[in-house]
């Protein structure tokens, strides 16, 4: 009986100072301390895409920094190489780009929970050569047969630049081990096309549109966060 | 902030979805490579269409009941023992001169019109541009500096009188580019 009783004692007494501790930590407010530093990456999709497709190859380097609070600067790095297959055209194309901008974190995370829902603005910049591989001169009259053409000419030096949303997730699987997806939607600005052609796909924009300037893409990201400081979320 | 958060995540899925779009097939109503319109006049009332009788028409080098098939309108025209005032034929895209045997009044039962009326041989020479229309239609040939020479010297031959260039440049269907007068 008195055992039990102690018992109950104790749990009372534990009870109670925990309770007073919380209204102790709540009184001079909690301070998590926010990591601050360097995020660097790789986007995972795109060596897995030039596995499984093989119009495609690429690669991409992604990499961000806090600056404030909820606001990093963040950049994209990368190479592709793309075929396009249409009915009467078929285009390669072969270049790398740069991403530029920032990141706004629009979650409030829990207690020292690093997670983020984010959204960016991105410039996206590209040079890249491609090459017409055959085409068809189209014709209303199949009379004299199909005529298909296979030159493979190659433009090189052309360029293309663009302004991108993204929206995406931040996930923290392992202590400082980031999983981000995000979606992308792109604007052409401007873009140098070779004469008497278009560009048909641009690495980083990816294919484009004939009777619109956008464009979408996606990425998934492993990147690791390197801390510089630490400071107090107030 | 998450609302508009949602928002923007909805509207980023909604373009990425409408990505496969109609650019990639070719519209009938693209201008593409131009077919050559040939209308026919009176020689002796130049301004008066006339209809040739039975017209069949064969390239020079094609099979022999290989007749022209026009497949721009809306049911498609064989040019054999065709009765019409004007015609819309192609011009070769992979070469600069092609070659046509017109022959008038063919005979119902002259499958290859070798046998039965008046023929004569008409070649069209060019230049061809090529121009860059969409992904979809690719590219198509614009001709240019059309010149015609006509062959009528045989035996079963001399319908046509004169031959007339309206348009040199051939890069659209909209007006007849040659004129037969006979």
């Amino acid at each position: 009986m008195y055992r039990y009783f102690s018992s109950l004692l104790m749990i009372l007494v534990l009870g109670i100072s925990a309770s007073a501790q919380q209204s102790a930590k709540a009184k001079d407010t909690v301070q998590y301390r926010e990591k601050y530093g360097i995020r660097a990456g790789v986007d995972l999709s795109k060596p897995l895409r030039s596995v499984l497709d093989d119009t495609y190859s690429g690669l991409e380097i992604v990499g961000d920094y806090r600056v404030y609070k909820n606001y990093y600067i963040a950049a994209e790095l990368g190479t592709e190489e793309r075929t396009f297959e249409g009915d009467n055209i078929q285009t390669f194309s072969s270049g790398s780009y740069i991403k530029v901008g920032g990141d706004y974190n629009a979650y409030e995370n829990w207690l020292d929970m690093q997670n983020a829902i984010f959204v960016g603005l991105r410039y996206g910049f590209a040079t890249f050569s491609q090459t017409l591989e055959n085409y068809r001169i189209y014709t209303s009259s199949d009379y004299f047969g199909p005529d298909f053409r296979e030159d493979n000419v190659e433009n090189t030096g052309l360029t293309a630049s663009w302004a991108e949303v993204m929206v995406g997730i931040k996930v923290e699987v392992l202590n400082n081990l980031f999983l981000s997806a995000n979606v992308q939607l792109k604007r052409r600005i401007g873009q140098k096309t070779p004469a008497n052609f278009d560009n048909l796909t641009i690495p980083g924009f990816g294919r484009t549109y004939d009777s619109s300037e956008f464009g979408a893409g996606f990425g998934y990201s492993i990147s690791y966060l390197i801390p510089f400081y630490k400071k107090a979320r107030n | 902030m998450n609302n508009k958060f949602y928002r923007l995540l909805f509207i980023a899925l909604i373009f990425s979805g409408v990505a496969c779009q109609r650019d990639d097939i070719c519209p009938e109503t693209t201008d593409t490579t131009p077919l050559l319109i040939i209308r026919f006049y009176e020689n002796e009332e130049p301004f008066d269409l006339q209809s040739p009788q039975n017209l069949s028409i064969r390239a020079i080098d094609s099979d022999s009941t290989d007749f022209v098939i026009n497949t721009g309108g809306n049911s498609p025209i064989r040019y054999f023992r065709f009765s019409g005032d004007s015609i819309a034929i192609p011009l070769k895209t992979n070469a600069d001169r092609t070659s046509y045997v017109f022959t008038l009044n063919t005979a119902a039962n002259d499958t290859t019109a070798r046998n039965s009326g008046i023929r004569d041989t008409l070649s069209f020479t060019y230049a061809r541009n090529e121009e860059y229309i969409n992904r979809a239609c690719a590219y198509k040939v614009n001709y240019v500096g059309l010149k015609t020479s006509l062959d009528n010297s045989g035996g079963d031959s001399g319908w046509i009188q004169d031959v007339e260039i309206e348009q040199t440049d051939i890069e659209d269907e909209n007006q007849a580019h040659v004129s037969i007068f006979f």
